[in-house]
């Protein structure tokens, strides 16, 4: 099965569909191996996420968080958190990456990760990412800092 | 001033009548009732239903009108590790609302509690979403607190 059919087929999934039924997430594009979804965290403040799926199965994802406006990668895009958000998401600086052994990033700057090939353990590795990230938004244990109402 | 007030517990429908005053707001009438129907004023943070849309709960009697009031509670079954608890929740508070009482409930931690979310049906099932509405079924709904696994980082 090629890679685009397989990620094709998993953003098509039971899973992936409740996640978009529960507002977790909701498709923003997908071009080739690129996904672009909008993650909502617990303060309802949605955020738009990059996934590079270049090479799906084979290799982690790349994730990232994009300015809406821009799409570019830089700091005014990323949520912020204490320093156990800032251990998986990398929001300060100039150096934006998450840190997690399932994102290919995160596995340059740590090779003991590689190793674990960790992003083969879940049968659906995007869905696996995106439910991370859920976690990182939405778990107050993560630090997430949420913004307050306006 | 007689108000009524229309009870759907589960598969159980029931007509409530109390004297108010028009003074008197939803928040105090539900704080009045709540020994006898088993609800906490927490459970109606949303507010109250009046003619199908959701009402805040300082709006006073004398605002309602005639208009009915109706309160629809759902079936929960909450499950935590080795324990169980059923109880009848507002179809339209939200997740966050049984999360908080489950931990209370079950002697959770305020740190342990940050680290459970709701799953749906069964330990390993889909996660819900603590800020959407529980929203109306027919019977009893099974939800698990469950703690989700440690994330590797960089600082491990």
């Amino acid at each position: 099965m090629a890679t685009n059919e397989r990620l094709r087929l998993d953003l098509d999934s039971d899973r992936f569909r409740h996640g978009l039924d529960q507002g977790f997430w909701r498709l923003d594009a997908l071009v080739g191996d690129v996904v672009c979804v909008w993650l909502t965290a617990a303060d309802d403040v949605e955020y738009l996420f990059e996934l590079d799926c270049q090479g799906y199965g084979d290799q982690a994802i790349r994730g990232r968080f994009l300015e809406p406006t821009t799409r570019n990668c830089q700091a005014s895009g990323w949520p912020q958190g204490n320093a156990i958000f800032e251990a998986h998401v990398k929001f300060k600086g100039n150096d934006h990456f998450i840190c997690w052994d399932q994102d290919r990033e995160g596995i340059r700057r740590h090779n003991e990760w590689a190793a674990r090939r960790a992003w083969r353990k879940s049968p659906n590795q995007a869905l696996a990412y995106l439910d991370f990230m859920r976690r990182l938004l939405h778990l107050g244990a993560y630090g997430y800092q949420r913004r307050e109402a306006a | 001033m007689k108000l009524k007030i229309q009870i759907e517990d589960g598969d159980q429908n029931k007509e409530r009548q109390v004297e108010v005053a028009g003074t008197d707001t939803l928040r105090s009438v539900l704080d009045g009732l709540g020994p006898d129907e088993g609800w906490e004023p927490e459970d109606f943070t949303e507010g109250l239903e009046v003619d199908g849309e959701l009402t805040a709960l300082e709006t006073t009697v004398s605002m309602v009108g005639s208009r009915t009031i109706t309160i629809r509670r759902v079936w929960i079954e909450l499950h935590f590790e080795t324990e169980v608890a059923k109880r009848k929740f507002p179809a339209s508070a939200r997740w966050r609302r049984v999360h908080v009482w489950g931990c209370r409930k079950f002697s959770v931690g305020t740190e342990a509690c940050a680290n459970l979310e709701p799953r749906d049906s069964a330990a390993d099932g889909p996660p819900l979403n603590e800020t959407g509405r529980i929203g109306y079924h027919r019977g009893c709904r099974s939800v698990w607190l469950i703690k989700p696994g440690p994330e590797p980082n960089g600082n491990e």
